[in-house]
């Protein structure tokens, strides 16, 4: 993982490739740790059949004998029923396994976020470029419209269309659609404006003079320069879509049984907080590490796609090396954002530099 | 006819009392020293305190409540020709004289039911109750404007059926209630119906004086004939109840009335409920609720603190939780398979998702244990306490399935009973036998037009039943019956099953007069339907509620499995 020995070839957006994005992004060690942890859930979702074969249970079997009946059908047992044969426990009133289910679960939290943010990626880039690249009505009707749709209350408007929408239409996929239908205004917004600084360029320009078309411009020209600012978005956006799900499932308005997905296993856990702590925390403990995760793969790759932002840190297995003073920010009356923006990576940046010096 | 008993659980409902009740209920954690016991002669005083999660937007109109017995609150406010008997343990179940001398005197084959009304009776404003305000009450429940009511009047009483109330011009009196004296009402029957005096235990059946009917807005201020009056109220938020100084415990055996104030707060949610009960704390110790019962959750809690154990009063309601099969719809027509489901059943699993033991009670009868006087044991597809999945593939393969079937479940999702939890369970240990249950969740709006229609009826419905009153007819007519059969909605009748020999039997037992007589025969008559696997019977619901520290003869009266509120004393 040597950072300066790829050479960045590709040519693709601000970051000066895409091995260079990923050697500043390893070479951080919260990008790193956001890196791994991500990938891990993802590893999770993808093998769950094979990590609950390997703890002997499948997600949907019920198992009375593990739970006290005369009390409310409290599992049996330290914790939530924790033994050998049931890692994470058993679910209350069932004897569901919780590990099974939960790496299940994990399925649908990471199934429906990642489908929800590539639909509202693709709207909001559509609308987006259309604006950007558009003329001045459509630029003015699109932006009306993303303005619109970023007023609209996204979750009471969930709710009521998963209410009304019939019981036998695929959940995670109706869920998927209504987050990316009621979502990608933001997105819009940032390929809007990107597109009107880019196609001010003069390899724009130079592309529009021999004579490409719109969409060709769009995709070769417009598209490459948005791959940074979309990347970093989409880190930030897919977390919200996770806890939007999680939200809607603790609803009841999520998967239907026996399905399990993180925010259902919520909803059902919150009952039971005082009688069986371990049976809430499991969940929450995921959907929060899983958040973080994202978002601090969120702010890493916005580092890693933007150097000049932030603090030059090149470090490996702690040991730092080179770590110039940021450029020295000292705003005056006229200084604008970007002097602000370096502030503030200045900030950021500051605790790690206290850190290593010593 | 009747409504399924999840609807009544939002009036009022019922249940039976388990276990020895102490009169005195004192906390064991009260900071009042509640010293002494109970004595009904030395109770009164002080103020009880209500926390209810309805409601009751709709207000107190006795024409438009629809209890069973008379309710909790609505029996403080209306006195009836007959009520529920205020005692614990399985004589709560019987009907005792109210506002009448008698619960009624039957004649012409139990068509015609006489009732005198006993002398000094008056309502809160001081004026008599006559019979004419009983038949005005009645009368006024079939004005299509306080409509919501149970159906039994419209069905019974002669001309019932086109009757549309008192008001308007030119509006008639129902000429099938005669009043010949103040003091005398007289019911007129389209045909024998023995357990009318528990009919007559409904609000309806409340005196409501005409000259102060206001109609629809009645239900905010009505005329009391019980021994407490609305002080205030404010609907969906709270009522306040003070004695009415012109009811006394001389003409009312069935109400002690010991509290002088009753604050009810309503629309609370069921968690700060059971909260605030189980703490105690200041007011709260002389508090209780008619609505909120324990969750798995917190009588989990509440069994690991010995303190609280002992403010938690249990009690049944009779309400059978069961699969209903249409047998109009493969492949439910074959007996073989409706058996095969009767024996893959794990009752286990699903008393564990209704919460344990202490919440369900597994039942292999329509008419479950609670409902003690019309239940008869028996077992014929016996699943054993987790099921028997082997003995159901092989009906199966018998019934020409022999690579197993897949069926739709319908359930209701907004019903914590027969909700998902239930569904989940049934379609685990069904999967064991080779039956796979695709789920068909209805929202609570869709469930009973869905369910409810033949036309849009499901195969096979997870749902309950309950009874107005503690007797086998109310409980089987409606399920069993081939007339009841309503095609354009509002059908119970789910199975559609019509034998004329079971609608003659019904009618002949809908003659006798004898209770328990009555009650023998219909218990029977489920033991010979039960043969035909119509339905399986999976469970019925306990009630554990708690009551506050200070609160004593706190006691779930067995008709409904509530508190009977008009017994409870906080002094």
């Amino acid at each position: 993982m040597d950072s300066q020995t790829t050479s960045a070839g590709t040519g693709i957006g601000a970051g000066g490739g895409a091995a260079g994005v990923w050697s500043r992004l390893w070479a951080r060690r919260g990008g790193r740790a956001a890196v791994i942890t991500v990938g891990l859930l993802v590893l999770v979702a993808l093998t769950a059949p094979w990590l609950a074969a390997l703890e002997g249970q499948n997600p949907n079997s019920f198992h009375d004998t593990l739970l006290n009946s005369a009390t409310g059908g409290s599992p049996n047992g330290a914790f939530g029923g924790i033994s050998a044969q049931h890692w994470l426990g058993v679910e209350p009133t069932t004897g569901r396994d919780l590990f099974a289910r939960l790496v299940y679960g994990s399925r649908v939290s990471l199934g429906v976020a990642v489908g929800a943010t590539l639909g509202q990626l693709l709207l909001g880039l559509l609308v987006g470029l259309a604006a950007g690249l558009g003329g001045r009505w459509a630029d003015a009707l699109l932006s009306r419209v993303t303005d619109l749709a970023l007023a609209l209350p996204t979750f009471f408007f969930s709710i009521a269309l998963l209410a009304v929408v019939p019981q036998s239409f695929p959940r995670p996929l109706l869920l998927g659609l209504i987050l990316s239908g009621l979502g990608w205004a933001s997105i819009a917004r940032i390929v809007r404006a990107e597109t009107r600084v880019l196609r001010e360029r003069e390899y724009v320009a130079a592309a529009v003079l021999t004579g490409a078309g719109t969409w060709r411009i769009a995709r070769r020209e417009i598209l490459p320069g948005l791959v940074a600012p979309l990347a970093t978005y989409t880190a930030i956006v897919l977390p919200q879509n996770m806890v939007a799900e999680a939200g809607l499932s603790f609803l009841g308005l999520g998967v239907r049984p026996p399905t399990s997905s993180w925010g259902q296993m919520l909803s059902t856990a919150t009952t039971w907080f005082q009688v069986d702590p371990t049976y809430v925390l499991i969940p929450a403990l995921t959907l929060l590490v899983c958040v973080l995760a994202f978002a601090g793969l969120g702010e890493a790759l916005r580092v890693a796609f933007d150097p000049k932002a932030a603090a030059p840190a090149t470090r490996r297995r702690g040991r730092t090396i080179a770590v110039p003073p940021p450029a020295p920010a000292q705003p005056g009356p006229t200084t604008g954002e970007p002097a602000a923006r370096a502030a503030a990576a200045a900030v950021t940046t500051l605790p790690h530099e206290k850190g290593e010096a010593q | 006819m009747l409504r399924p008993a999840r609807i009544a659980l939002f009036t009022a409902t019922a249940v039976a009392l388990t276990g020895s009740l102490a009169a005195c209920g004192a906390g064991a954690g009260s900071s009042v020293s509640s010293s002494g016991a109970f004595s009904a002669a030395n109770c009164q005083g002080g103020t009880l305190r209500v926390l209810d999660s309805a409601k009751n937007d709709k207000g107190f109109d006795p024409a438009v409540l629809y209890t069973s017995g008379g309710g909790a609150i609505p029996r403080l406010l209306f006195r009836t020709l007959t009520t529920r008997q205020s005692v614990p343990g399985a004589n709560g179940t019987k009907v005792v004289p109210d506002l009448a001398t008698d619960t009624g005197t039957p004649s012409q084959n139990a068509t015609m039911w006489t009732y005198h009304l006993k002398s000094g009776l008056k309502f809160s404003d001081g004026t008599p109750i006559t019979s004419a305000d009983v038949k005005y009450g009645v009368e006024r429940s079939f004005s299509p404007q306080l409509a919501g009511g149970p159906p039994y009047l419209r069905d019974w009483l002669v001309g019932g059926a086109d009757y549309q109330g008192p008001y308007g011009t030119g509006a008639k009196d129902l000429a099938s209630i005669e009043t010949p004296d103040p003091s005398t009402i007289v019911f007129h029957l389209r045909k024998s119906e023995g357990d009318f005096p528990y009919l007559a235990a409904e609000t309806q059946f409340a005196p409501v004086p005409k000259a102060k009917d206001t109609g629809k807005d009645y239900n905010a201020d009505p005329v009391s004939s019980g021994p407490y009056t609305i002080a205030g109220f404010t609907k969906g938020r709270e009522l306040d109840l003070v004695r009415n100084t012109h009811w006394s415990r001389s003409t009312d055996q069935q109400r002690l009335a010991c509290p002088d104030r009753i604050d009810i707060s309503l629309g609370l949610s069921s968690a700060v409920i059971n909260q605030r009960l189980s703490a105690s704390v200041g007011q709260d110790a002389d508090a209780i609720t008619t609505d909120t019962s324990l969750d798995a959750p917190t009588l989990a809690k509440v069994s690991a603190d010995p303190a609280l154990k002992q403010r938690v009063v249990t009690g049944k309601f009779p309400q059978i939780f069961y699969l209903a099969f249409d047998l109009k719809k493969a492949p439910f027509d074959n007996q073989l398979v409706r058996e095969a489901l009767s024996y893959a059943v794990d009752r286990t699993a699903l008393v564990n998702a209704e919460g344990g033991t202490q919440l369900a009670v597994p039942s292999t009868t329509f008419t479950p244990e609670s409902l003690t006087a019309a239940h008869q044991d028996y077992d014929y597809f016996p699943a054993g306490a987790t099921g028997n999945p082997a003995k159901a593939k092989q009906l199966l393969a018998q019934a020409g399935h022999p690579n197993g079937i897949t069926v739709p479940l319908a359930y209701d999702t907004d019903d914590v009973n027969t909700g998902a939890p239930a569904a989940t369970a049934l379609q685990q240990a069904f999967a064991k036998a080779g039956i796979t249950l695709q789920l068909q969740p209805l929202s609570d709006a869709n469930f009973g037009s869905t369910v409810n229609t033949p036309a849009t009826q499901p195969a096979l419905t997870l749902t309950s039943w309950g009874a107005d009153w503690p007797s086998g007819g109310p409980f089987l007519t409606p399920i069993f019956d081939g007339r009841q059969i309503v095609s354009g909605g509002g059908n119970f009748n789910l199975a559609q099953y019509d034998d004329p020999a079971v609608n003659a039997q019904i009618d002949k037992i809908n003659q006798v007069t004898d209770y328990a007589v009555a009650q023998k025969q219909w218990a029977a008559l489920d033991a010979q339907l039960g043969k035909l696997a119509l339905t399986v019977p999976l469970y019925e619901e306990a009630t554990s509620v708690l009551y506050g520290s200070h609160v004593k003869n706190a006691y779930l009266d067995q008709w409904r499995g509530w508190y009977d509120i008009a017994s409870v004393s906080v002094k």
